[in-house]
């Protein structure tokens, strides 16, 4: 099998005019008028509304508190309870439809408030009446209708992650798309915890009012009601903790357009006038970006001794990112007002003749690495994205010996930690260096987090970073409990979030369109395709991610040459930290002082931890532990692989603390493989999802044909799923709070939609933990082997151009996506029309099928059709 | 209708009045021109410049006209022009509240 290199892409749609970087219409940076609401369900699979709690708040003033019930859903006692509650309590009692038509739309729709919930994509489809996919540009949206009303739009929504969701009014007269905010992407964001519940919420922001216990879900009593009730209360007073905590950061963004982190840094950059890379005259047009692109790889992150304990400190680079911005003088190119290229091929190659270790410790020469490259790889070591194991769709990064016949381009950073591990100069056809030039016009003075700040003469990361330093300091003068430690210590989180944000992620950021249109695709090479296109993020800037990201590389080659110079090699690395044996821990932090950035005096490569065994599977699977008097004492391990599962026991017990400790008896022959069979086999691994998308809603069409809208899975409900088996069968089941019982019930295949039941198709937690004990370090040559891995020798694989890669596996446990493949339509003609009918059979295609599609591809290759099963097993 | 829910709706009704009386963020859209289509057919000739404001206002008048009414070019362009003279009105509603304003002012200063 030829392997593949795969390389990043640019993508621009031939005819598209330009759009504005920031919409023009001004949102309302406050609101006056809310209406806030949380509903309560049933407790079985359907999730069925029974009743809700709403208030409406008018300049800070609590004009209404009622609750409204679904008649349908409640038993009639039920009913009583709730009217009797009411009563004594002067609250007003709507029924659903009622709360709907007089007070949701009126209040959202004629008064403009803002609707406020947590988790507010569940609660808004609870009260639907009627769902379905969206369309045109809210194609991959859920439309519900929640009014019998036809004047009354519907709601939109589009699941993002498991945070951030966009929520719209649909199509109506007043072109009007109404307020939403979910208290649950803004505490994520601000507290950096993508599972925070409410109560947690409530907790982190210091809430009085925090969210109750529930004694039973689903049975309605007056302590239930009360409950809900109190939810409310609290969400209000979250909403105005995170509003303060928000206000905290200056940031004139209107708080229901702030999605992520991201969006907070892009405001920043916005407000001190700094344009994007499309809108500054710059000579890095789509071609280079293109070719920038094909050179951008992620943070390396790899296991180098496997499933062999050793003993080790973590170091870790301060702000990595950051860090790099500032050391690589990056700063200056976000802020410039022209970028300039020059060919520096020469002086490229004498720099590398003359590169030793101890030069890169000069933080001033890494200012002049900002150069692409052009070099044909021979045996250079160098990060290839391939799919390292056969069978294999999955894209991997690993850093590995490459040979390819052609020439690639990668940043420098790259070639010198090639250089530096080799000892040999790559055959180098071409070096750009980008040289930014002015500063941009429109920079503005501006006031963030209370610090002033000037583009023309600050480096605004470099402030943000040592700001945060003064606030730590100033932060441990006081006692944990004050209330001056709480106001320093968000304030220091806010600094890191906005620095981290500005630094990183946006540049990158691009935007993958639903439909396919007419593009042009710039990576090594330029082609035309008919796939869908890349949208760039408002500050898109490759030049800037490309050197990060290898600047980063960089830093993970020295210290692996440093080691490499003393006989020794380190464990693990991924992005910005390394575990080292324990012995070289002071030499290489001592190593890399020289390269911190800032004007305070700290280490730049510090030290984490101290002397900890190591036993790590691959990549972000690993587990830190003591052995104290034969004992296995776990300090610190990662889920990944893991952590999508339900805990099989009950709430409260670490059970993937225990099962690494289980992992370790295996090991060190406490236990064997039977114990853990038999420990695991009667538990099943199963995950916890929600039907957020219409695609996996149409999953479960099977299941809800010709029921009543009550017993049907509605948008938002959670389901189980269980981990796909050998007979390649994926159970899906309506949730229940007892997981490990579903078991026995009939589940709807994933890929079929078939309804099935039987224990067989369900895979069990001893399985899925022999499977993640045996889970190959794919980038390296013996992968399977236990020990120090060796690199693999890649040779003249075949390119490939892709676009966005995927997501987290944890974030997608249903189905990974694939990545899109970008192919020219001229090199798939040329390919089809050269193919001769002995390699067509080959890929099971007849004599007389390729016959027909040549001619076809002769009369008329543009309206040809591309996507027939014969010619995609031809072109595979 | 219990007491609680009377008030509510009041309040309501205010919230609601107050948003349609709203006043318009003229300064906020002057510096744009849009050139806007007063028939509503896109790439018509019949266009004149807007500042964004109005061009914004006079489109949502437009839009408020059923699918069907839309069809109908005269019928949209007499929107275009109500929607255009109601913007004037309000304006001169404004600048009459101001002289008004001022002109008791005088009297108190007077008195």
């Amino acid at each position: 099998m030829t392997s593949k290199i795969a390389i990043r892409s640019y993508t621009k749609e031939a005819n598209k005019k330009e759009k504005p970087i920031f919409s023009i219409k001004e949102e309302l940076l406050e609101h006056k008028r809310l209406l806030i609401f949380d509903t309560e369900t049933t407790d079985d699979s359907f999730q069925n509304l029974k009743f809700g709690s709403f208030i409406v708040i008018d300049d800070g003033k609590e004009i209404m508190k009622a609750i409204f019930y679904s008649p349908e859903n409640v038993l009639s006692n039920e009913e009583i309870i709730l009217k009797q509650y009411c009563k004594g309590n002067n609250l007003c009692l709507f029924t659903t439809k009622d709360f709907v038509e007089r007070v949701f739309y009126p209040e959202m729709i004629e008064a403009q408030a803002l609707c406020i919930g947590f988790n507010l994509p569940f609660d808004l489809s609870r009260l639907t009446i009627n769902f379905g996919e969206g369309r045109y540009s809210h194609k991959g949206w859920f439309s519900i209708q929640i009014s019998e009303n036809k004047f009354n739009p519907r709601i939109k929504i589009k699941h993002i992650d498991s945070t951030m969701s966009f929520i719209s009014f649909g199509r109506n007269s007043r072109n009007f798309r109404g307020h939403f905010l979910d208290l649950k992407t803004l505490a994520s964001i601000f507290s950096d915890n993508k599972h925070i519940s409410l109560k947690k919420a409530g907790e982190f922001f210091g809430c009085n009012a925090l969210k109750g216990e529930a004694e039973e879900h689903g049975k309605i009593t007056p302590q239930y009601i009360q409950y809900n009730l109190q939810d409310v209360n609290a969400t209000y007073e979250l909403y105005l903790k995170i509003l303060e905590h928000y206000k905290m950061y200056g940031i004139k963004a209107p708080i229901t357009k702030v999605y992520s982190s991201a969006t907070l840094g892009k405001y920043a950059l916005k407000q001190m006038g700094i344009q994007s890379l499309s809108r500054i005259n710059t000579k890095v047009n789509a071609k280079v970006k293109g070719q920038l692109m094909s050179a951008y790889f992620g943070g390396r992150c790899e296991v180098k001794i496997k499933k062999t304990p050793i003993e080790i400190s973590a170091l870790d680079f301060l702000s990595m990112y950051p860090s790099l911005t500032i050391i690589m003088g990056l700063w200056e190119f976000i802020i410039a007002k022209d970028i300039r290229e020059e060919n520096v091929t020469k002086e490229i190659i004498i720099f590398l003749q003359n590169l030793k270790l101890e030069d890169l410790r000069n933080k001033e020469s890494w200012k002049s690495f900002n150069v692409l490259v052009e070099l044909e790889p021979d045996e250079d070591i160098l990060p290839v994205r391939s799919n390292y194991l056969e069978n294999s769709d999955v894209l991997n990064v690993g850093i590995n010996y490459l040979k390819y016949n052609g020439s690639l381009f990668y940043a420098l950073p790259d070639v010198i930690a090639s250089v530096l591990l080799t000892g040999r100069i790559p055959k180098i056809k071409r070096a750009t260096r980008f040289i930014p030039t002015g500063k941009q016009d429109t920079l503005q003075k501006t006031n963030i987090l209370g610090i002033e700040i000037d583009p023309h003469k600050d480096n605004f990361i470099k402030l943000l970073i040592e700001k945060r330093q003064e606030f730590k300091q100033q932060r441990d003068k006081f006692s944990k409990d004050s209330e001056d430690y709480k106001k320093l210590e968000g304030i220091q989180g806010a600094l890191k979030i906005l620095a981290n944000s500005t630094t990183y992620g946006i540049f990158i950021e691009v935007r993958t369109k639903e439909n396919n249109s007419e593009i042009i695709v710039y990576s090594k090479d330029e082609f035309f395709a008919k796939q869908k296109a890349e949208e760039e993020g408002k500050f898109f800037n490759p030049l800037i991610a490309v050197m990060q990201v290898a600047g980063a590389r960089l830093l993970m080659a020295m210290c692996e040459r440093y080691l490499q110079d003393r006989n020794s090699t380190h464990a693990y690395m991924d992005t910005d930290a390394c575990y080292v044996p324990s012995n070289f821990a002071f030499e290489l932090r001592d190593f890399f002082k020289p390269l911190n950035p800032y004007s305070f005096e700290a280490d730049f490569f510090k030290i984490e931890k101290e002397s900890m065994l190591f036993y790590g599977i691959s990549s972000k699977r690993y587990v830190l532990y003591k052995l104290q008097d034969g004992k296995i004492i776990i300090t610190d391990y990662k889920a990944h692989g893991l952590g999508h599962l339900l805990n099989p026991y009950n709430k409260g017990v670490e059970w993937q603390k225990q099962i690494w400790e289980d992992i370790l008896k295996w090991h060190y022959k406490i236990i064997t493989q039977l114990d853990i069979i038999e420990k695991y086999s009667n538990l099943y691994a199963i995950s916890k999802l929600d039907v957020s998308t219409p695609l996996l809603y149409k999953r479960f069409k099977s299941f809800n044909k010709n029921k009543p809208l009550k017993e049907q899975i509605k948008p938002f409900n959670f389901f189980l799923v269980g981990q796909k088996n050998k007979k390649d069968i994926k159970p899906m089941i309506p949730y229940s709070s007892n997981a490990q019982e579903s078991v026995f019930k009939p589940f709807i295949d994933y890929k079929s939609g078939k309804i099935l039941q039987g224990l067989e198709y369900w895979k069990n937690l001893a399985d899925t933990i022999i499977e993640y004990v045996n889970h190959p370090e794919s980038k390296f040559l013996n992968c399977s082997q236990n020990g120090k891995l060796e690199r693999r020798h890649l040779k003249d694989g075949e390119i490939i151009v892709i676009g966005k890669e995927t997501k987290n596996i944890e974030e997608q446990p249903i189905e990974v996506a694939k990545v899109t493949v970008y192919k020219s339509e001229k090199d798939s003609m040329k390919k089809i029309l050269s193919m001769t009918s002995k390699e067509a059979k080959q890929k099971k295609v007849s004599k007389s099928t390729l016959w027909e599609m040549k001619e076809r591809l002769k009369k008329d290759p543009k309206n040809f059709n591309w996507k027939t099963k014969a010619v995609k097993k031809l072109l595979n | 209708m219990n007491e609680p829910l009377t008030k509510y709706l009041a309040n309501q009704g205010k919230a609601i009045d107050e948003i349609k009386t709203k006043k318009l963020p003229i300064k906020e859209g002057l510096d744009k021109v849009e050139k806007h289509h007063i028939q509503g057919k896109q790439n018509s000739d019949f266009e004149i410049p807007l500042c964004l404001a109005c061009h914004d206002f006079i489109t949502a008048r437009q839009n408020s006209l059923s699918v069907e009414e839309r069809k109908n070019k005269e019928l949209m362009a007499l929107k275009s022009v109500i929607g255009l003279n109601e913007l004037v009105c309000q304006h001169l509603r404004e600048i009459m509240q101001v002289k008004k304003e001022e002109l008791e002012h005088d009297k108190q200063d007077s008195n």
